[in-house]
């Protein structure tokens, strides 16, 4: 058939995409070493490119998570930041070394858990204890997250639409909270953090003087988060995945359908809690720790946000959205939080800034006023960018012609502001996403397939 | 016995100004079927609003007349101010935000209205510099006086009753204006409502001016019982009075105010609870209530049935 | 072979709040068989269907298929004593208006003991009729209840379709026809997630494929369903219904906003299906050409209560029917 042909095709291009990506990472992070001082500095090891890479493939598994249940069975759920929590809890709890228990948990005399997956497994420093002894903490993380998801969603997977959302919500708090009481201090170190965890760090291969030889701190989260991804994609091209895809569109239908909504909807919920606690951990490793109070609702909804920028219903949608999210509010503003001074009146870099605002606020006036051509009313709001734009232009001739060399506005938190105005803008043109529901692989290929129409005719 | 009626004083005041906020939830859910999750942080601007209208009214007042009189005759014009402004700030928010994604998908205006939380929230990190400011001490209502023993905020006692008091004039406006009755029109059915020669975008400009201006009232009474603001500051009470809204069946404005009511004295007296660390479970607390009346109540306790026609 | 009615339905109520949609309606469905339910707008005709498949719960009755009982309920709890239906005085215990009269005059005189006393016989009488309506007819006044939801009973074998078209529109022709083997499938999420069993998978593609081939939808597969034309998402529908292997098929209203042309073909394909698939057909109908042309029984539905049935001329000529859709002639001349 050729419905099967094409997703085989898709297949092939995930997998080759994955295998490219993953090399890239490793060539990436070992540039530096590699050809010493001739590289340019974002690929030195403590660039925050890495960070951004890291954080990256931890919040794009999040966030297509909550792409499967959002997204493909229509649950809205806001509860990803619990799961994460359980994931990242669990997988603290168990891989906090023998000897580091007492300092971690000194506030209440040492740990309630009497062993640590990695010392099982002999030791974190030692590659089986490293590999097995994380892998199996981070699939614990998992399964106790779908555990959790599976007890939440027997009461609360019945709820319509915006009431599910606000319990999911809620239990996420509760979790939150009870992490944080201090009688269940012993194992969850009260409201304290739990450190000394293996991290991606610990993958990074040394020689027998400590230096580094071959770096994979980026490339294991990568990993993990490919598989993952993976595991997820090939769900949804599922029987079971189309089963959850007539559920987003139409419950009655899909019921008369003989599909079973309960069954259907606590497997998707399960599912997706699990990756969300496997991504949980992956965060707890990217922090080197685990603390409850990290995992708010604010958590949750910047995941919806990327979720919903880069296109409900698209796996791809949401990758591309999370590393872009993450490199613009981690690394590419940073530069607005520092406060910049120009070396002269005359330097070329504050006439290059003040030709590039003049040309944005001018091209940005005519887009606003060329999109409001048509409708009733839209002088008035025509008037009201021109005068915007006006005002502006003229700020900016005072600031030229003035010969002040400091650059306003740009101080500490100066970057989320723009951040935020940027998504804002994002969310009010591009309102089903980037992506829509399609995928990166739908697009190129039926590009592919419109050229060769018209090669065609 | 002393805990125990300040306890409750102090929740019942909490809860009325969790109810003012609510309103703004449950108005805008009815018309809109729109979490605004902006709303709590409209009621923290609307406290910073309160400070830096202060402390300038002060300055310039101070030029005027008396340094004495200056700080008398600030007070309530900042007051009036905030109210102005925070109103002025909830109709352009929808005007901006929301009125160009009528027709999109409903998902993206959630996620507009979480962009615009994450915008005043990120603008008032930066005007404030991310320290706490301190809220004004309101002339009145700021003062202490002793009742059964303890020595309770004069707001406390004035909440309840100022809040019934609006709410009581929020029901007439709904029932017996024509712009009350546009927006249960409204509310009602959309679509419908539209065809019927209703100013859709005068009603839901209307409904977030009301909203507003309870949540600036709100913002009064709650940041004079705790003064401190971080950018932060309006989250949790958003959340909290989300879901007072939620637990009275969203939509629902009398549901609403009673679901408030209840919420603030729960959480007021799970404070006390003798057990090791019952204030960590405060904000817990209230969503376990929520999940509870949930399971049984799926639609909230005066929330309307949904019924899906086959 | 006995003629075992392939879908029975007995003293079937569906009551919301006061309002009796359903009332006492019973019919039955032979196997082979092309039944029309017609009827009055808001006769309870949909609300009928919503009972067989699970959707409503009934609030009396049984409904039996291929002779088991699939859905049974009765009154109970708080509903026997609001219950209002044509059989409504099994279940509550206000035998009369006369006894009640009594009971709330012996209320006023606040005798607790003539009371309780008066209401003790009353609910030994009532417990009398329930046990001789068990006896009479044990299937439909068991006291177990059945109210499977509706995914048990498309499983079971009857596949329906909706007044108002529930395609799911964003997807593909293929994936709509697809989804309904979902539920026949043999594989669980780990093997079909890992396609551990593409032997089974194959299988669905390509039973799904064949249906859309002999259903002449082969190729618009691709489309996205609710792209298609009004009728061909009607007959979609259909196909999607036929791919969960249905013993009987439930129509709601197939030729709603067709034109005659259009109801002529769907009349074809109705009787054509039924002989390809083996299928018995219950279908609510406002067509009267249609329903008259292919089925063999009609009910007639008003008001919630069967008030006529038979075959199409002798509904054609039963006076009642007349008056139901046409109005009573007093009333016309006034």
């Amino acid at each position: 058939m050729i419905q099967e042909k094409k997703s085989k095709k898709g297949a092939a291009a995930g997998l080759i995409l994955a295998a490219v990506l993953l090399i890239l990472v490793v060539v990436l992070e070992n540039l530096s070493a590699l050809l010493g001082n001739a590289v340019p500095s974002f690929l030195l090891p403590t660039s925050q490119l890495f960070v951004v890479l890291k954080k990256g493939a931890v919040y794009s598994l999040v966030a297509v998570s909550m792409n499967l249940l959002n997204g493909f069975t229509g649950l809205f759920s806001l509860g990803q930041a619990g799961f994460m929590l359980l994931g990242a809890y669990t997988y603290a709890i168990l891989t906090v070394p023998m000897s580091a228990k007492e300092t971690v948990y000194y506030l209440y005399g040492g740990s309630a858990v009497p062993f640590s997956l990695p010392d099982l497994f002999g030791g974190a420093d030692t590659p089986s204890g490293l590999i097995l002894g994380v892998a199996l903490a981070i699939l614990l993380g998992g399964c106790v997250a779908a555990l959790f998801a599976f007890l939440i969603g027997l009461p609360v997977l019945r709820l319509k639409s915006d009431y599910l959302a606000i319990a999911t919500l809620g239990f996420a708090e509760i979790i939150r909270a009870v992490f944080q009481w201090q009688p269940l201090g012993p194992i969850t170190n009260g409201a304290n953090m739990i450190t000394q965890i293996p991290t991606f760090n610990n993958f990074n291969i040394t020689d027998a003087n400590g230096t580094v030889i071959l770096r994979l701190s980026t490339f294991f989260p990568f990993l993990v988060a490919i598989l993952c991804i993976a595991i997820i994609v090939m769900l949804i091209n599922s029987s079971y995945g189309r089963a959850f895809k007539a559920i987003r569109e139409d419950e009655i239908a899909a019921e008369a359908m003989g599909i079973n909504l309960a069954k259907h909807k606590m497997l998707s919920f399960c599912i997706s809690s699990f990756f969300a606690g496997v991504g949980g951990a992956l965060f707890a490793m990217f922090v080197n720790n685990a603390q409850a109070k990290v995992y708010t609702s604010t958590m949750t909804y910047e995941i919806l946000l990327i979720v919903v920028i880069g296109g409900i219903g698209s796996i791809s949608g949401s990758c591309i959205a999370t590393f872009l999210y993450v490199a613009c509010s981690e690394w590419w503003l940073r530069f607005l939080d520092n406060t910049m001074q120009f070396s002269s009146p005359s330097a070329p870099e504050r006439t290059t800034f003040i030709v590039v605002f003049a040309v944005v606020v001018v091209l940005a006036a005519a887009l606003l006023i060329w999109r409001e051509r048509r409708g009733r009313g839209v002088f008035w709001k025509q008037a009201l960018v021109a005068l915007l734009a006006v005002a502006l232009l003229a700020w900016i001739t005072w600031f030229a012609l003035s010969g002040q060399t400091k650059v306003p506005l740009l101080r500490t938190g100066f970057r989320m502001v723009v951040f935020s105005v940027i998504i804002m803008i994002v969310v009010l043109f591009f309102r089903r996403g980037m992506l829509g529901d399609k995928e990166l692989t739908d697009i190129l290929f039926s590009r592919r397939k419109a050229v060769g129409k018209e090669a065609a005719q | 016995m002393e805990l125990l009626i300040s306890t409750l004083l102090f929740g019942i005041s909490v809860g009325g100004q969790y109810a003012l906020i609510a309103i703004g939830y449950t108005m805008v859910y009815g018309i809109l079927r729109l979490i605004n999750f902006a709303h709590g942080d409209v009621f923290m601007v609307a406290g910073l609003i309160g400070i830096y209208s202060t402390s300038l009214l002060t300055a310039l007042l101070s030029n005027i007349m008396g340094a004495e009189a200056a700080a008398m005759a600030a007070v309530p014009l900042s007051l009036l101010l905030v109210l102005v402004l925070t109103v002025a700030l909830g109709f352009c928010i929808e005007r901006v935000a929301y009125k160009p994604l009528r027709s999109a998908p409903r998902m993206s205006v959630m996620i507009s209205a979480i962009g615009v939380s994450y915008l005043l929230q990120n603008t008032a990190t930066y005007i404030t510099a991310a320290q706490p400011t301190n809220y004004p001490p309101l002339p009145f209502l700021g003062d202490t006086v002793e009742i059964a023993g303890t020595s309770i905020k004069w707001v406390v006692l004035v909440t309840p009753f100022l809040v019934l008091a609006l709410v009581i004039v929020l029901t007439q406006l709904i029932n017996h204006t024509k712009i009350g009755m546009a927006m249960r029109a409204v509310a009602k059915d959309f679509e419908t409502s539209q065809l019927m020669g209703i100013k859709i975008n005068s009603v839901i400009s209307m409904t977030f001016v009301i909203g507003s201006a309870l949540a600036a009232v709100g913002s009064m009474l709650y940041f004079t019982t705790y003064p401190t603001i971080v950018p932060t500051s309006g989250a949790m009470p958003g959340l909290k009075a989300f879901v007072a809204a939620v637990f009275g069946g969203i939509g629902s404005i009398p549901g609403a105010v009673i679901g408030a009511f209840l919420i603030g004295i729960c959480e007021n007296f799970v404070k006390i609870l003798p057990f090791e660390g019952a204030t960590t479970f405060v904000d817990a607390f209230t969503f376990a209530l929520l999940i509870i009346i949930l399971v049984f109540k799926p639609t909230g306790l005066f929330g309307e049935k949904a019924t899906d026609k086959v | 072979m006995s003629e075992q009615p392939i879908l029975r339905l007995n003293h079937i109520t569906m009551q919301f709040g006061g309002v009796v949609a359903v009332n006492d309606l019973s019919l039955e469905v032979q196997p082979g068989q092309i039944v029309a339910l017609i009827g009055p707008n808001g006769a309870g005709k949909t609300t009928a269907f919503n009972c067989i498949t699970g959707v409503y719960e009934p609030t009396n009755g049984l409904v039996s298929f291929c002779g088991e009982p699939m859905v049974r309920n009765h009154p109970q709890g708080k509903m026997s004593k609001s219950y209002q239906g044509e059989n409504g005085t099994l279940y509550t215990s206000r035998l009369d208006l006369s006894d009640s009269e009594a009971l709330a005059a012996i209320e006023a005189e606040q005798n607790p003991e003539a009371k309780a006393a008066l209401q003790k016989s009353y609910d030994q009488a009532l417990e009398e009729r329930r046990a001789l309506a068990r006896e009479q007819d044990p299937l439909a006044f068991s006291d177990k209840v059945l109210s499977p939801t509706p995914d048990k009973i498309t499983q079971l074998g009857i596949a329906r379709t909706f007044q108002n078209i529930r395609l799911f529109s964003a997807l593909s022709v293929f994936d709509n026809v697809l989804i309904a083997k979902h539920m026949r499938a043999k594989q669980n999420v780990f093997s079909a997630t890992f396609r551990f069993n593409r032997a089974e998978e194959n299988r669905m593609r390509q039973e799904a494929m064949a249906l859309l081939e002999e259903q002449g939808l082969a190729h618009l597969k691709d489309e996205v369903a609710g792209s298609l034309p009004y009728g061909l998402q009607r007959r979609l529908e259909i196909a999607r219904a036929l791919a969960t292997q249905p013993k009987l098929l439930l129509l709601d209203e197939p030729a709603a906003g067709m034109n005659p042309q259009e109801t002529q073909e769907l009349t074809d394909f109705i009787r054509q299906i039924r002989k390809e698939y083996g299928l018995s057909i219950l279908m609510i109908e406002h067509h009267m050409d249609l329903v008259m042309q292919i089925s063999e029984h009609i009910y007639v539905l008003d008001f919630g209560k069967l008030i006529a049935q038979g075959t199409p001329t002798e509904i054609q000529n039963n006076p009642r029917v007349i008056e139901a859709y046409l109005g009573v002639a007093d009333d016309a001349e006034n």
